[in-house]
């Protein structure tokens, strides 16, 4: 989903870039989240409480940051959100306070006559499967096909090398391909 | 590609399709609170660490004064709140303890069970503007707040209405404000009061009434006006319902369940010139003739003469109707005040679609000569289930919601700093 819209490298990310940013790319952002978090309303906190972070720093620095690839900078801070919700989730189940809410639960997704329809058994064994892989390997498969990023910036967003991106891309849909039944 | 990536890019692909660009919470504007300047990096420590020291003391200091004690000295407590109770109230308070000129009021949410303050929302500092807050109102997500401020043009003096939506995370410590779309809503002339606003139960629209006083102080056109907040298109209703030698004022306004309707409060009144006081027909302050109508939304405005119906005319059994909100099925719940002017009664009670009383809710004769007909405020919770009266007792303001025949008072801790609890 890359565009034409995203902000050269380099750019500094003063209130009003970080205003444009988050207005062309807040949807995807959103989805973003919501395939890591599983649910709609703590996907939008998420990308909020990242939207507010930044313009705090920028107002605490008292000048734009300069940020070499602002969209895969704020993607980052995105998952790295979702990642502390899912810290949090996961020490709410040790200590037996279990979240409700996940991407395959009916309950959790807005509007759940629509999401029925929408998402069919088949689709919701997927994301369950995809929900049970370890994060890392969760996050490069949202990356790279939802998004539809390369290695490279999947690698710029996650900061890891390429070739982790390639050989985690491959364990993490091999490891898939089980869950799910499938020979290839 | 393999048959496992085509799936998984096809699940992805309709999970993620059920985020809709139109139906996203809006982001917030950045946050209007300033900021105390941070302590430098390597001193940080030192706050938690005094306040730890300061407690610690206390309890010493405590435990040496008083000794071991088996009784458990009571704090403050309040009732418990049933489930679904709404989470938060909103008021009015001033001055401004933060930031501000002299005299600015804030916008401060608070905690129904508590009365702690939960996060604190200054007027935005524009220049050349000041701005007034007149009323808040709840959104169905009992947490986020609409504000309707009073923008004066210091330059022209003049004056708009500007309204923003009020958002907080990280328990309040963050909050935001943003204008919503189709701000301003230019005035013509000096606003002297912003009337009622309230947000329509699927949240997508807002209601706001308008009273405007001209420049030449002799008259006060009356609007209703609809937002769509999403889209930012307005509908406004004005108009087609003058007095001779009266003025039109509408002080409440509510939804009706279904979001159709309005219902509003319409008074009329000789006023004074070049002051905010209007008098009634027998030479009073205050309004005591009010009708109720209702308003059908469905159109793109017009006048009110012909956009509204009537719904109730003041009779000898209702001969002040000092507030009235829409409930289901055409039912009104009416606050009523009855008996003479100095030891008034003040009932709340429950009307069907044809005028006929189907049960008081609540009734008090505490309603005293301090307090006027269009003082009382209900205001029911987001999903209808609580009613919240405030209005001026006399012994000052007097907010709590009614369970069965009697009123809970909501914690306020200053009610003498702080104006009557509209939004929760």
């Amino acid at each position: 989903m890359s565009d034409g819209r995203i902000p050269s490298a380099g750019a500094s990310l003063d209130s009003a870039a970080i205003a444009a940013l988050f207005r062309d790319h807040h949807a995807e952002l959103v989805r973003l989240a919501l395939l890591m978090v599983g649910d709609l309303a703590t996907a939008e906190d998420v990308v909020q409480d990242v939207y507010a972070s930044l313009h705090r720093r920028s107002r605490a620095q008292g000048r734009a940051q300069t940020v070499e690839a602002p969209l895969p900078y704020v993607r980052a801070a995105v998952l790295n959100g979702c990642r502390s919700i899912l810290r949090r989730r996961a020490v709410a189940h040790r200590v037996g306070l279990a979240h409700r809410a996940s991407l395959n639960d009916e309950t959790a997704v807005r509007g759940s006559a629509e999401s029925e329809v929408i998402l069919s058994e088949d689709r919701r064994q997927v994301l369950s499967a995809l929900a049970r892989l370890p994060r890392r390997r969760r996050e490069v498969l949202v990356l790279r096909y939802y998004i539809g990023l390369s290695e490279a910036e999947i690698a710029a967003v996650l900061g890891i090398s390429a070739g982790t991106v390639k050989s985690t891309a491959a364990r993490a849909l091999a490891a898939l391909a089980r869950d799910l039944g499938e020979t290839s | 590609m393999t048959s496992t990536e085509e799936r998984l890019r096809d699940a992805l692909g309709a999970a993620a399709a059920q985020v809709r660009d139109d139906r996203l919470r809006p982001l917030p504007a950045p946050e209007t609170r300033p900021r105390r300047p941070a302590l430098r990096r390597h001193m940080g420590w030192l706050g938690p660490a005094a306040a730890a020291i300061s407690v610690l003391l206390i309890v010493a200091l405590a435990l040496t004064l008083t000794g071991p004690s088996h009784k458990p000295t009571p704090l403050v407590s309040y009732p418990a709140l049933p489930a679904g109770f709404p989470k938060y109230f909103a008021q009015i308070v001033g001055p401004s303890q933060i930031a501000g000129p002299p005299g600015q009021l804030d916008v401060v949410i608070r905690s129904t069970s508590t009365g702690a303050e939960v996060t604190r929302a200054a007027a935005p500092d524009v220049p050349d503007w000041r701005l007034t807050p007149l009323n808040v109102a709840t959104a169905p997500d009992s947490r986020s707040f609409y504000i309707e401020y009073r923008a004066v043009d210091l330059q022209k003096n003049t004056s708009q209405i500007w309204i923003y939506l009020l958002t907080f995370t990280h328990g309040g410590s963050s909050n935001y404000l943003e204008w919503i779309k189709g701000d301003p809503f230019p005035g013509s002339g000096l606003l002297v009061n912003g009337g009622s606003m309230a947000v329509s139960p699927d949240g997508r629209k807002l209601a706001f009434t308008e009273t405007t006083q001209r420049l030449n102080g002799r008259s006060w056109p009356d609007a209703i006006t609809v937002v769509d907040l999403r889209t930012g298109a307005r509908s406004t209703w004005q108009g087609g319902m003058s007095r001779p030698g009266q003025t039109l004022t509408i002080p409440a306004i509510s939804w009706t369940p279904d979001g159709r309707s309005l219902v509003f409060r319409a008074v009329w009144c000789r006023p004074i010139p070049n002051s905010d006081v209007c008098l009634d027909q027998s030479g009073q302050p205050g309004y005591r003739a009010p009708e109720i109508r209702s308003l059908d939304v469905g159109t793109r405005g017009g006048t009110l003469d012909h956009g509204s119906t009537l719904r109730l005319s003041p009779s000898a059994r209702y001969p002040v109707i000092a507030d009235a909100i829409a409930g289901p099925g055409g039912e009104l719940t009416l606050a009523v005040l009855s008996g003479p002017a100095d030891a008034a009664t003040l009932t709340v009670e429950r009307v069907d679609a044809a005028g006929k009383r189907l049960g008081v809710l609540y009734r008090s004769r505490a309603y005293g000569t301090e307090g006027r007909p269009d003082s009382v405020t209900l205001t029911p919770s987001a999903t209808g289930t609580y009613l919240l009266i405030a209005y001026n007792g006399p012994n000052g303001p007097v907010t709590g919601w009614i369970d069965h025949g009697k009123l809970r008072f909501l914690p306020n801790k200053h009610p003498e700093r702080g104006l009557l609890i509209t939004g929760w």
